[in-house]
């Protein structure tokens, strides 16, 4: 565990992409949460709120994985 | 009702006026990319992409059979290229100690898309094939399938699982609300936008010379009108312009799709997360 690996990447694989898809990720799930909501409930207004909170979650996980490198 | 009702006169009022104008200048479109069978329903874009697996293959093996020494000029330019993908892609991004295993996939991707993409400026032939989304669809299936089973084989299903939801740097009961969204990323999302980048390039790339050079073709030969011919000119020096862009759009994308490719693998074979 503490012991060093000894043939590290010379790059750390930092997928650049990686915020593209956890904003879109945090969209798609969370939208369809509210989405379901909004059927379940019989509501209209869960869908957006979904997918805001959704995008926001998206946005703090970038960050907050960008904090740890 | 209103909102229906002006789109009807707006449609009614367009038709004529493009129907007046005889053989109006038709722009290229989606339905450009798509080609009529061949024969028994095989077409252009199947045919380019077998024809690049082929063409990769025997390049490849071409520079590789009469391995020299002292290489000659091919085996040179051969190597030039393997070199290129196995130590500036696949020992930088997965590093030293697994790269070696997918470094014949690397490099046969790399070859494969960059042939496919150049098509798209070869005379005679102009069709990349990954304009057409299928392809690129399926050959982002095959990396989507590596990087899984190559994770899931280091990992088992479970600890591969916690390796792709979890992010790095977060902890606490907030984990509930970031793992769903960190597996839909990592799972779901990234084939999809690894295809649809390739895709998306290839097909606006491949649209923008066929406007340029036809919409040219239009002004100067058709168009009846002598004053259009230099905007003509001037379309086809765009044309021009835009292939040189494209030649490295075209490399680009191959370059991306394989770096992207290794960089999923390494974060499959990954411990720390």
């Amino acid at each position: 565990m503490s012991q060093p690996p000894v043939h590290e990447p010379v790059r750390r694989s930092a997928d650049p992409w990686a915020a593209v898809g956890r904003l879109s990720g945090g969209i798609i799930i969370y939208g369809a949460v509210g989405w379901l909501l909004d059927r379940w409930w019989d509501t209209s207004f869960m869908t957006p709120i979904g997918i805001l909170f959704g995008a926001a979650l998206g946005t703090w996980t970038v960050y907050a994985s960008l904090e740890h490198q | 009702m209103s909102i229906v009702g002006i789109a009807g006169i707006g449609l009614a009022t367009s038709t004529p006026q493009a129907a007046s104008g005889g053989e109006g200048f038709t722009p290229p479109g989606p339905s450009t990319f798509e080609y009529p069978a061949i024969a028994a329903g095989v077409t252009k874009p199947m045919v380019l992409i077998v024809l690049a697996a082929v063409l990769a293959f025997a390049a490849l093996y071409a520079t590789a059979r009469k391995a020299a020494v002292v290489p000659g000029k091919l085996q040179y330019a051969g190597e030039q290229g393997y070199t290129f993908v196995r130590n500036g892609i696949a020992r930088d991004i997965i590093g030293q100690h697994d790269f070696m295993k997918f470094v014949p996939y690397l490099v046969a991707l790399f070859f494969f898309l960059l042939i496919n993409n150049v098509f798209g400026l070869v005379p005679l032939i102009q069709f990349p094939s990954f304009s057409r989304a299928g392809f690129a669809y399926g050959l982002a299936a095959l990396t989507w399938i590596l990087y899984n089973g190559v994770g899931i084989y280091r990992h088992g299903v479970v600890g591969y699982l916690k390796n792709q939801s979890v992010p790095a740097g977060v902890t606490g009961p907030i984990l509930v609300l970031i793992i769903p969204l960190e597996f839909v990323s990592n799972i779901v999302v990234r084939p999809v936008t690894l295809a649809l980048r390739l895709f998306a390039n290839m097909f606006a790339g491949h649209l923008l010379l066929i406007l340029f050079t036809i919409g040219g073709e239009y002004l100067v030969f058709e168009s009846g009108n002598l004053a259009y011919a230099p905007v003509g000119v001037l379309a086809w020096l765009m044309a021009t312009a835009v292939s040189f862009l494209e030649l490295l759009v075209q490399f680009l994308q191959a370059y991306v799709f394989t770096l992207l490719t290794a960089m999923y693998i390494s974060g499959a074979l990954s411990e720390e997360h």
